[in-house]
């Protein structure tokens, strides 16, 4: 049986229609991603990597090649690939439950009833108080547990997470990467994290790839366990301190570095 | 101990001398407190300003008509504007209490706002989404937006006659570029991720424009309705100047015939009132129904 995969893209590459020709984003990608993994795309800005996700979610055609979600050609966006963005996707004339509860809204699912399915999510992520409360009175980490809360209650197959901790303080991010890891555990589900935070990548993916600055090809590929050491119990903070970790951390650092100058001198990474 | 703090190698103590520069040797100190007793500048209260001004403008008023400056015909007194004032609310002027004549011209403007929200909502969605749709109405809407109603409306009575239909039609064509404009730029105006978002929860079209769209342009919907009510209520002495039998507008027109200068007082006094108080109520109306607005 040919092996199927959660989610692939296949020699994917994308351009944009810029003001003097195409302006190539991503250059053939080749990413397979099985089902219940965690993996994290890390890149510099204008990496790409926000393409590939929207590649993914099926906001953007390919250019050339293909991008499949259970080996089915991705059409456009669906509520099996949930997306969850950095801010501004919440709906602000909704309180917290209503905002939860939006997935169900829209599958015709009654107020009350919709209301009263989204408690156990609710009280998971920690906002149980706050169901009645309007999101835009809340912080910005608290928003970011919206978000989350409601991709989940749509029960995606696929996670997508577009730099969802980006505007997150240093605490409230750790705080959110332990939210988001038992979420991941807990669910089985698949997640594809965009991220520019070494340490967050490295402390949550179970495979990892990096890519170059624009147009963005992967440059290196890394399988990981700390999540799910984490996951299996062991001290977050003892794991962020261990000696292995912070040596991957150190090679990612110098590979992005190496990839920065490289494509500064216009060569192949 | 600080003699014996540089020992060792060069390198350690060139080493030591960068920790020292590092760490200051004196704990920084607390930049001298701000004197805060520096006397403010006297600024009185918005509310106090504005009772002075009118006190002093009506002063002025009162000191006008008393010293004869002008003559009452054309300056009565504010004695006599309130005198006519009281009369006009019980006897009435031109067949009609003042309250009737503030009814007719509320029923007006009131049902060529709602007119003009049943248009120009759909017409400003449509302009929002559609970049043909856009095309079709925004070049009719720009041009004669600026035409002041006053300058088209013979047009309107030889097209449709001096009933109520083309008084209504006159206020409505002048509320109805403010708000189909306004619900335009709301419905572009709604951040990609927002609407990406609810796609990928599982959203139709249907379901993203009543549940996404709609409500994202609605602050800008109600600042296009309270631009629109002032800009219709404006109007309404245009529109009320053919064959109407009550209203503000024809009381003022009436009594301006007929030289009778504190009904024209009265009258102008009144829109002005009536105004300031539509702009306070919208205005409330958009802190009630989108609190939220600017916030996320």
């Amino acid at each position: 049986m040919v092996d199927r995969f959660e989610l692939e893209a296949r020699s994917l590459s994308v351009a944009y229609d810029g003001a003097d020709g195409a302006l190539p984003a991503l250059q053939s990608i080749d990413l397979p991603v099985r089902a219940g993994a965690f993996v994290a795309v890390l890149g510099p800005s204008g990496s790409g990597k926000t393409t590939l996700l929207n590649a993914f979610a099926g906001f953007v055609r390919p250019t050339a090649g293909e991008v499949f979600f259970r080996g089915r050609p991705i059409a456009g966006p669906s509520a099996e690939r949930a997306v969850v963005f950095q801010r501004h996707a919440l709906l602000p004339w909704l309180d917290v439950a209503d905002n939860v509860a939006f997935p169900l809204k829209v599958r015709g699912i009654p107020y009350r009833t919709r209301r009263q399915a989204v408690v156990p999510l609710l009280l998971r992520v920690g906002l149980a108080e706050f169901a009645s409360k309007p999101v835009w009175t809340l912080s910005g980490g608290m928003q970011q547990r919206v978000g989350l809360a409601r991709a989940l209650a749509a029960d995606p197959a696929v996670l997508l997470l577009d730099e969802p901790l980006g505007a997150l303080d240093a605490i409230t991010r750790e705080d959110m990467q332990r939210v988001l890891l038992d979420l991941w555990a807990t669910t089985a589900k698949t997640a594809l994290l965009i991220t520019h935070d070494i340490e967050e990548a490295v402390f949550l993916a179970t495979h990892l790839v990096v890519l170059s600055e624009r147009p963005g090809r992967i440059v290196a590929r890394l399988d990981l366990d700390f999540s799910a050491r984490v996951a299996a119990g062991e001290d977050a903070a003892a794991i962020r301190a261990d000696h292995a970790f912070t040596a991957v951390k150190a090679e990612l650092r110098a590979i992005m570095h190496r990839g920065a100058s490289a494509a500064a001198l216009g060569h192949a990474a | 101990m600080m003699e014996v703090l540089f020992m060792g190698t060069p390198r350690a103590v060139a080493e030591q001398i960068a920790r020292e520069r590092e760490a200051p040797i004196h704990p920084p100190v607390d930049p001298p407190a701000v004197r805060t007793v520096r006397r403010k500048p006297w600024r009185p209260r918005p509310s106090l300003l504005l009772a002075l001004s009118l006190v002093f403008w009506l002063a002025l008023w009162s000191l006008a008509s008393w010293l004869q400056w002008v003559q009452p015909l054309f300056l009565p007194s504010p004695l006599a504007v309130a005198e006519r004032f009281g009369s006009t609310l019980t006897a009435g002027f031109a067949d009609a209490t003042l309250l009737q004549h503030i009814a007719a011209s509320l029923v007006r403007v009131l049902s060529a706002l709602a007119c003009a929200l049943l248009v120009g909502i759909p017409v400003g969605i449509g302009m929002g989404l559609s970049p043909l749709i856009r095309g079709i109405f925004d070049p009719v809407i720009e041009a004669y937006r600026p035409i002041p109603p006053l300058a088209y409306l013979p047009l309107v009575v030889i097209w449709f006659g001096i009933g109520e239909g083309p008084k209504i039609l006159l206020i409505f064509l002048a509320i109805l570029p403010a708000i189909a404009l306004s619900t335009a730029s709301g419905v572009r105006g709604v951040p990609l991720e927002r609407i990406n978002a609810a796609l990928t929860l599982g959203a139709n079209r249907f379901q993203l424009l009543r549940d996404v769209i709609l409500p994202n342009a609605l602050p800008d919907i109600l600042v296009g309705t309270r631009i629109g009510l002032a800009v219709g209520w404006s109007t309404l002495v245009a529109a009320e100047l053919v064959a109407a039998t009550r209203g503000l507008g024809f009381m003022i027109h009436t009594a301006s015939n007929f030289l009778v200068t504190d009904v024209v007082i009265v009258g102008i006094i009144t829109i002005a009132a009536i105004a300031f108080a539509m702009e306070f109520v919208m205005r409330l109306l958009e802190r009630r129904l989108t609190p939220w607005k600017g916030k996320l």
